[in-house]
């Protein structure tokens, strides 16, 4: 897809903001909750819980 | 001995009666103006010769909705080839990953940021991949975010230009960036 870039050379200090083709980046949730699963795993493995079943009651 | 002259400017040492100045030089200033864009693009950079560079950022979101933002080098627009580790804090909640992308944080619709990342290039011998550590944050009265964390492009090759890319084209007007290079 087309998107403006500014684009600024450090040689000659000119700026000029032009239309490239780029692929669409991405998204990613900074804030996705944690998965449940892995937390338990977690906690199991760290020794902090000794079953799942503490996490679930 | 190393000393520091009063009165000097910072980065000014005097070593065994020689004056030698080490200091960060200024090699880019730039506003977004006019249209909001989707990157910020420094280019005719060398980093083997520069050996490092510090990018100080301050930009907006321009209201439409939320937006990450990342760093890419040298033109390379595959987010799989860059891995970022951060740490979030966001009130009294504290989380982390390792992210298999470029994004070094995010801001919300019409927030906005601030951030620095040091890039520096390892040896050539030792697999010159150049990386990164940054701190961002989107100071906000309501819901303020902190990042702290670690960046890496996975390849093995000289950095001769510089991409802020973000996930949207509404990185907005007033947007600005500085880059200094270290100057030895």
């Amino acid at each position: 897809m087309k998107a403006k870039v500014l684009v600024y050379d450090v040689k000659t200090k000119k700026q000029e903001i032009v239309e490239q083709e780029i692929p669409e980046m991405p998204s990613f949730d900074f804030k996705k909750p944690l998965d449940p699963d892995k937390v338990k795993n977690v906690l199991l493995n760290a020794g902090l819980i000794a079953d799942i079943s503490e996490v679930e009651a | 001995m190393v000393g520091y002259a009063a009165g000097a400017p910072l980065g000014t040492s005097i070593e065994r009666g020689e004056l030698n100045i080490d200091y960060l030089e200024l090699v880019a200033y730039t506003e977004v103006s006019g249209t909001s864009v989707q990157s910020v693009s420094f280019t005719g950079l060398d980093l083997d010769t520069d050996r490092a560079y510090l990018l100080l950022g301050f930009g907006r979101e321009d209201s439409t909705g939320a937006m990450n933002v990342g760093l890419q080098v040298n033109g390379d627009t595959t987010a799989t080839n860059y891995y970022v580790q951060w740490l979030l804090a966001n009130n009294a909640a504290v989380s982390s990953t390792r992210s298999n992308n470029h994004y070094l944080f995010s801001t919300s619709a019409a927030g906005q940021f601030m951030f620095n990342i040091w890039i520096l290039a390892t040896d050539q011998t030792l697999a010159n991949k150049p990386r990164g550590n940054y701190q961002a944050s989107e100071p906000s009265s309501s819901a303020a975010n902190a990042w702290s964390g670690t960046w890496v492009w996975d390849q093995n090759a000289n950095v001769t230009s510089i991409q802020v890319m973000c996930s949207t084209a509404h990185l907005g007007t007033y947007s600005r960036f500085l880059l200094f290079k270290v100057i030895q």
